[in-house]
């Protein structure tokens, strides 16, 4: 299930004062139509300090294989870490909201968590 | 109404993107998908020959040979086109300055083939993504064997 990103309130606006939002404005519309493309969106850098993402939420991440690629998806399934290692290797799942887009078969596999930059709260525009 | 505006303004300084692209740069490619194609072209091309002559009662297979090759041709050299654009990058073009010639003179075979019944065309164009498939594996640090199906 698909949830709707909340529009930024002044709780959001005032932790961004205070740093703990980063802003990022959406490129593409593969997150059409929670996200349209030029949208902004206020992301949590240290949403996944104590816990590991849940599903359905949209997070940002740097992309596995391309450097420098930030990208925005939505979890749709966490890979449990094997019982000998430590939480570190668990991996998510990342997809896209807009089917069209998520209709191809090709996808970059599993993300390891430290590559998940932060949880995407609100959007600003 | 006034949270509105504040939220317009701070929106205005967000300096950095994320991308949520519809390809999804997954950065899955390989050069087999091109060479499956053109390597069923090529077996249309070499049946198509085979049955020389259309009788009346073979007009059926004939067609369907013809619409077979055109449809691998024609997917090849989406493949390859890809390939081309979307995975190979100026960095790898320094390195290899053929590069660009390589896949247009492979697409142009591609082409060749679809268009007509040239076995030559088709065995080169096999060739032509051997190479290519030597140069993408060799950009990933990787040694992957080249082969056939048939």
């Amino acid at each position: 299930m698909q949830s709707n990103l909340p529009r930024s309130n002044w709780r959001e606006i005032a932790l961004w004062l205070f740093r703990r939002r980063r802003l990022f404005q959406v490129t593409g519309d593969s997150m059409y139509p929670t996200l349209a493309p030029g949208a902004v969106v206020m992301v949590d850098p240290r949403a996944y300090r104590k816990r590991i993402p849940r599903e359905n939420e949209i997070i940002v991440a740097q992309h596995p294989l391309q450097a420098g690629l930030r990208i925005v998806k939505r979890v749709t399934a966490v890979v449990e870490a094997p019982a000998a290692s430590t939480a570190g290797s668990a991996r998510v799942i990342l997809a896209s909201d807009n089917e069209a887009a998520g209709a191809d078969s090709r996808s970059f596999g599993p993300v390891p968590l430290g590559l998940v930059l932060g949880q995407v709260k609100s959007r600003l525009r | 109404m006034f949270r509105e505006a504040i939220s317009k303004l701070i929106a205005k300084t967000a300096v950095d993107t994320v991308s949520a692209h519809c390809d999804g740069p997954c950065g899955v490619y390989d050069p087999a998908s091109a060479r499956i194609a053109a390597e069923a072209a090529l077996s249309m091309t070499q049946k198509i020959i085979d049955l020389g002559p259309a009788e009346s009662a073979d007009h059926n297979t004939y067609g369907r040979f013809v619409s077979i090759k055109e449809q691998q041709a024609h997917l090849a050299k989406e493949e390859l086109l890809i390939l081309w654009t979307d995975y190979f990058k100026p960095e790898h073009l320094e390195q290899y300055s053929d590069l660009h010639d390589k896949f247009w003179n492979a697409a142009k075979l591609c082409s060749a083939v679809k268009q007509g019944v040239d076995l030559d065309a088709a065995n080169n164009l096999m060739a032509a993504i051997e190479d290519i498939h030597n140069i993408y594996w060799a950009t990933k640090g990787r040694d992957v064997a080249y082969y056939v199906a048939t």
